[in-house]
């Protein structure tokens, strides 16, 4: 960078230094043009930009972004082991003799006594939960061994009406690609069953 | 079309005014300070009016990179739990929201890096050579009706030539235009000199100013 270059630039910023002034003003004498083209470009360029970008933008459900980051502070806080040395013991236990002599014992079990792998839950599940709008509790949170779900008691919410049909909607994935507070929610085939989308004051809309 | 030095000097003096004045700025680093202080000694309830009152700040300066409100989500929230991580160390030598913005630089390279988003090219050619002649009107009278149509198509031009921008230009510019950070405060934010700061601004000027000279020759 020439020091003329940069004293053009400390010019449109207004970052001229006492030891500049004097250059700059030879500078300037001996080609207004070059100066002034250049602070033209500045001043479109900045308005574009100011109409384009922000400097700061409102973040999405901004409770449940403090929330989050708590709760994932204090969680990794919480953990009893380091990675390296949960690593390091992880290593350790696969060299050892025994893990695969146990390993090949538990297979063998296993054949013989014929047991399925099972999939999914085996007992109840605390999850963390949240709610946008401050009049809906949230009761209770655990999987129901007897009804093969999840069941989450809210309390607050408005009445559904009695023609809505949820039978048949058994959750088991769901896609959260695209603008915060939009997922998409399918079922064992795939299928996609409901959309869950917030409207513009934030308010959970499902379809 | 002539964008006349009033006009720019008008937008400057309009930048000048959006700008936060400095007693405001020395005021908030006063009070960043002693939330850090806080925060350094276990009070997570300093740290969370911390996130609440930058968690804007720093998701824009996301946004403004890698356009995706998603992702930009995920990415602030890295971003404050990687500083939460990282308060013990900090000795408050630079402001505590250039620290911020160091660590959502790195943050947001990381990503980009992992994502396999090429920052290596630099303006192209083609945003130059595609412009239609017949779709950039360039008004005679300056009170025209089409003014304000024209102007926008210049403007659109330039927008896009600011998205092709590298990321390393395109952030200081960012820095420069939009947040209204120092040479200093955007040197400790990307971690390089004012040198690199002022050439990387010119560059980005320059390469501007060619674009514009073109639209305005057709």
């Amino acid at each position: 960078m020439t020091r003329e270059e940069e004293l053009i630039t400390r010019w449109i910023d207004d970052e001229l230094r006492d030891e500049d002034q004097i250059d700059f003003k030879k500078l300037y004498d001996s080609n207004p043009e070059l100066c002034d083209s250049f602070k033209d470009v500045s001043g479109i360029s900045n308005q574009v930009l100011k109409e384009n970008y922000e400097s700061e933008k409102e973040i999405p459900y901004g409770d449940f972004f403090n929330s989050q980051i708590k709760k994932k502070i204090f969680e990794e806080a919480s953990s009893p082991t380091k990675h390296s040395s949960l690593l390091s013991d992880m290593i350790q236990w696969i060299r050892s003799p025994f893990t695969w002599t146990a390993a090949v014992a538990s297979l063998c079990m296993l054949f013989f006594l014929n047991v399925p792998p099972e999939s999914g839950f085996s007992g109840n599940t605390i999850v963390s939960t949240y709610s946008p709008d401050t009049s809906v509790s949230i009761v209770s949170a655990e999987f129901n061994e007897e009804a093969n779900a999840t069941v989450i008691v809210l309390e607050g919410l408005e009445p559904v009406p009695d023609e809505t049909d949820f039978s048949g909607n058994h959750i088991v994935s769901y896609d959260r690609q695209g603008p915060p507070g939009f997922v998409q929610f399918y079922n064992k085939n795939d299928k996609l069953v409901y959309i869950l989308e917030t409207d513009e004051y934030g308010q959970p809309n499902v379809f | 079309m002539n964008f006349s030095l009033s006009d720019s000097s008008k937008a400057v003096e309009r930048l000048n005014q959006n700008e936060e004045p400095q007693d405001t700025k020395a005021c908030n680093k006063e009070r960043d300070a002693e939330l850090v202080e806080r925060c350094q000694k276990g009070d997570y309830s300093a740290f969370d009016e911390l996130i609440t009152l930058y968690r804007g700040k720093v998701y824009a300066m996301i946004y403004n990179m890698i356009r995706n409100d998603a992702d930009s989500w995920d990415l602030a929230q890295d971003v404050f739990i990687k500083a939460w991580k990282a308060l013990p160390k900090f000795e408050g030598r630079s402001a505590f929201f250039t620290w911020l913005y160091r660590i959502a630089h790195n943050v947001t390279y990381d990503w980009t890096r992992k994502k396999k988003i090429s920052s290596a090219g630099e303006f192209e050619d083609r945003i130059v050579n595609d412009a239609d002649p017949g779709a950039v009107a360039v008004p005679k009278v300056v009170d025209s009706p089409d003014v304000s149509l024209e102007r926008k198509e210049v403007k659109n031009k330039i927008s896009e030539a600011i998205d092709v921008l590298s990321s390393d230009h395109k952030e200081i510019i960012l820095l420069k235009e939009v947040d209204g950070l120092s040479y200093q405060e955007i040197a400790e934010s990307v971690g390089c000199s004012t040198g690199t700061v002022m050439s990387r601004l010119f560059y980005a000027r320059k390469k501007l100013k060619e674009i514009l000279g073109d639209i305005r020759n057709d």
